[in-house]
């Protein structure tokens, strides 16, 4: 038997049975039964040597496995070879079935190479890892790198708490590690308008819902927008669901200014239309009048006042004008602390008037953007004159510019009664006004022009607080400038 | 002495405008004319020759632009005044390479219209 293993050995190139240790043999005879078993078969499957020789090796294995042992055997045979590997499920005295893996010497006579039997080697493939277990590694480690790396924040939730969460979510949820989520429950970060509905069908859902659109909190406690899935799932055999989660904030963001812009533009044409149709009746009134005046050499106090109603309704058309794209195409380098210098000195007078201090917090070096100088006035006039407006019993104004990148960022800042929430969004629109006199026209030009000039504004306020305008405008680039 | 130059076209689709030039030019000594688009102010430039056209920009159908490049076509001699709502600045521009003499916005004030008008036709009596 030694002889023949090690004649086997040195045959066979491909071979585990090097490393099969201890040895795993059976052999069998030309009909399938067994002759011999090493006595280590028992460590193996739990048969001691004896029991096992004199029985039939197919009474051990799977039926499908050794109907796949026997055609591997005669195509092993039919092509004169010797050798061939397999994975089977063999039978242990226990009554389970085992994967194994077995290499087949077909024992063959030196003369005429007469088939003398069949030498099996075993290995247990829960040392080598069946095919399949190959394959179950292979899509899990498929699946981890997967969940690992995607963009996209990845939690498993079971009962009310985190059981996974990948790389993303701390991302998204702004942790510095996994384990600041994992553990934790749902309720820490799920934003607490969403508690009812997730209770009452998100976590009895059998099917996967969504994208839906939920609201979210960061371990340092803001919040974000989100879109997800919900996916039942299984974490060690209890119900459980995996949550698929995109941060949606940049693009609401993206979305709402393109509606604004939108708007805007919209505005702009819908003015351009409106001051050019009053425009042409108003020449032909004020014409009229002009002559009229002349004429009837009257000397009343009506012509006056019409007139001077006729002014008004052309400074209205003149508002509305500035809506439109910018008419002067005259563009330079400004220097943005001189132009404020020189609005808040044109306001102070006015300041004054309501016990009003204008504050101003500039960096020390020069801040130059690009644009159109009258325009980018009209918006600190606007600006420094709501502010103004809405302290009539004095106050503070601050306007504090600041360099961040490539931007310049401006707010001005009023201690006035603030905007409510609701109201919020709906500045800058057109004809929106909180102001009794207002034309609802001054902030929607400001914005405009802002968006002109490539810039930003954003707002902030607390009611009975104060109110901050800050607008970032792209800082003046010389060198695109000579490339123009 | 009866004049030969004092020939004025008023182009304008709104009815007031119109009549108010045409009164301002006619106390003024001026012959008026009236055309609401640009096939009537063509046809008058055809027939009675204007020394002036005071040309508004912003005419349904045949654009102030279109109307004219067509009078200059017709005589290269025919002073054109335009008039705009607002200052489309490269319209504007447009008009003076095209050789109007000079712009108006509107709504402009009629005693300076007046003494454009005058400058650039003198009433010859």
């Amino acid at each position: 038997m030694q002889d023949r293993l090690t004649m086997f050995t040195h045959n066979n190139k491909q071979s585990f049975l090097l490393t099969a240790n201890p040895p795993y043999l059976l052999r069998l005879t030309n009909d399938g039964y067994i002759t011999y078993a090493s006595i280590y078969i028992h460590e193996l499957l739990g048969y001691h040597q004896n029991e096992v020789v004199q029985t039939s090796f197919k009474d051990y294995c799977y039926f499908r496995d050794y109907d796949h042992f026997i055609q591997k055997l005669e195509s092993v045979i039919a092509t004169n070879e010797d050798y061939f590997e397999l994975e089977m499920r063999i039978r242990n005295k226990t009554g389970k079935f085992q994967y194994m893996q077995v290499a087949a010497t077909v024992l063959r006579s030196s003369f005429h190479r007469k088939i003398e039997g069949i030498l099996l080697i075993m290995r247990e493939t829960t040392v080598q890892e069946s095919e399949l277990e190959v394959l179950y590694n292979e899509k899990l480690g498929q699946y981890e790198a997967l969940v690992n790396h995607l963009l996209e924040a990845v939690v498993i939730v079971c009962g009310e708490k985190i059981v996974f969460a990948n790389q993303a979510s701390t991302c998204l949820f702004k942790a510095n590690h996994v384990k600041e989520i994992i553990g934790k429950s749902i309720y820490d970060f799920l934003h607490s308008a969403h508690y009812e509905i997730w209770k009452s069908e998100y976590m009895k859902s059998a099917q996967t819902v969504g994208p839906m659109e939920f609201v979210w909190k960061t371990v340092c406690g803001n919040t974000f927008q989100s879109e997800v899935m919900i996916i039942p799932t299984n974490y060690k055999g209890e119900q459980a669901f995996q949550l698929l989660i995109r941060d949606v904030t940049e693009r609401k963001k993206t979305e709402r200014t393109l509606i604004e812009a939108e708007k805007l533009s919209m505005a702009g044409q819908l003015a351009a239309g409106i001051a050019h149709e009053i425009r042409n009746p108003l020449t032909a009134l004020k014409g009229f009048l002009q002559l009229m005046k002349l004429d009837l050499k009257t000397k009343s106090d009506y012509w006056d006042i019409m007139e001077s109603e006729l002014e008004r309704i052309e400074t209205i058309s003149n508002e509305l004008l500035f809506l439109a794209k910018p008419r002067s195409t005259e563009l330079k380098p400004i220097s943005l602390k001189k132009l404020i210098q020189e609005v808040s000195l044109l306001l102070e007078t006015q300041a004054i008037m309501h016990n009003i201090i204008i504050n101003k917090h500039f960096p020390n070096e020069e801040i130059v953007i690009y644009g159109n100088e009258v325009q980018i006035k009209q918006v600190f006039v606007n600006l420094i004159k709501n502010a103004i407006e809405v302290m009539p019993n004095g106050g503070h104004i601050f306007i504090n510019m600041e360099k961040d990148g490539g931007f310049v960022n401006i707010s001005v800042i009023d201690q006035g009664c603030g905007i409510p929430e609701e109201h919020l969004e709906k500045i800058g629109q057109p004809f929106f006004s909180t102001k009794k006199e207002g034309t609802g026209l001054g902030l929607m030009i400001t914005y405009n022009i802002v968006q002109n000039h490539h810039g930003t504004i954003s707002v902030s306020s607390q009611v009975n607080v104060g109110t901050t305008f800050t607008i970032t405008l792209p800082l003046f680039d010389e060198t695109q400038y000579i490339a123009k | 002495m009866y004049t030969m130059s004092n020939k004025i076209l008023i182009v304008d689709d709104q009815y007031g405008i119109r009549i108010l030039l045409n009164e301002v030019f006619q106390k003024e000594g001026y012959t008026t004319f009236q055309a609401a688009n640009g096939v009537q102010a063509l046809d008058i430039v055809q027939k009675h020759s204007p020394d002036l056209v005071l040309l508004d920009m912003k005419i349904p159908g045949m654009d102030g632009i279109e109307i004219l490049k067509r009078i200059k076509a017709i005589n290269q001699d025919i002073r054109v005044i335009i008039m705009t709502a607002y200052g489309e600045l490269d319209m504007i521009q447009e008009t003076k390479e095209l050789g109007a003499i000079m712009h108006f916005a509107k709504p402009f004030d009629i005693d300076e219209l007046r003494a454009a008008v005058k400058k650039h036709l003198p009433i010859t009596t």
